[in-house]
């Protein structure tokens, strides 16, 4: 599954770290979406499209893959 | 997530320590009762009880990730435990003619905890690797 985390980070000026605290979990975990090899929870996804004020489906794609 | 099932993160130092004691012992020779059935009995049983605190234990930067992780893990070493149990009497009768039909219950549970802390830690340490890779870059 695709997605502009990493973008927005960069947009909003926040590090992995920032936005790890923001959301409640690792900076790990950021970085393991971010290099798609994690997947999300609904809960988890949706809590980082509201810090970049997004909405889930503009934040994450799915491929053709998925 | 829930995660009330686990202990707390400071039990993986006692887990440590009961780890230790046995390895201490067979190291420098140390006898810590007269009966060596006993005592190696103690020493598995510590070494046991050691790797079910350590894979029931939550990690200081616990998230739903590591809980991910941990299911994971938890099946690969049940497939080993269950692979052992049926592979190892199957080839004791095909290399040695023995029949030897199951395990203790005990040693298998021993395998399959020790499976779950090796899978564990490998996971993690690709986490690890994962973010020191993008530091350098």
């Amino acid at each position: 599954m695709k997605n502009y985390i990493k973008i927005e980070r960069a947009r909003y000026n926040l590090t992995q770290g920032d936005l790890a605290e923001k959301v409640g979990v690792s900076r790990q975990t950021i970085n393991s979406i971010e290099t798609k090899k994690y997947i999300p929870s609904t809960v988890l996804a949706l809590k980082i499209a509201k810090v970049f004020n997004m909405t889930l489906d503009a934040l994450f794609e799915l491929e053709d893959d998925d | 997530m829930n995660s009330n099932f686990l202990f707390p993160s400071k039990f993986k130092y006692l887990a440590i320590i009961l780890f230790l004691i046995p390895v201490f012992c067979h190291l420098f020779d140390i006898v810590l009762l007269n009966n060596d059935l006993v005592e190696k009995t103690l020493f598995e049983f510590l070494v046991s009880v050691a790797f079910f605190l350590i894979v029931f234990s939550r990690y200081k930067d616990d998230d739903e990730m590591l809980y991910s992780i941990r299911l994971k893990t938890t099946v690969y070493s049940l497939l080993i435990g269950v692979f052992l149990l049926i592979a190892r009497p199957l080839l004791n009768f095909i290399l040695w003619n023995q029949v030897e039909m199951y395990e203790s219950a005990g040693s298998i549970i021993s395998t399959v905890l020790f499976f779950n802390v090796l899978f564990f830690l490998r996971e993690r340490n690709k986490l690890k690797e994962s973010l020191e890779d993008e530091e350098l870059h």
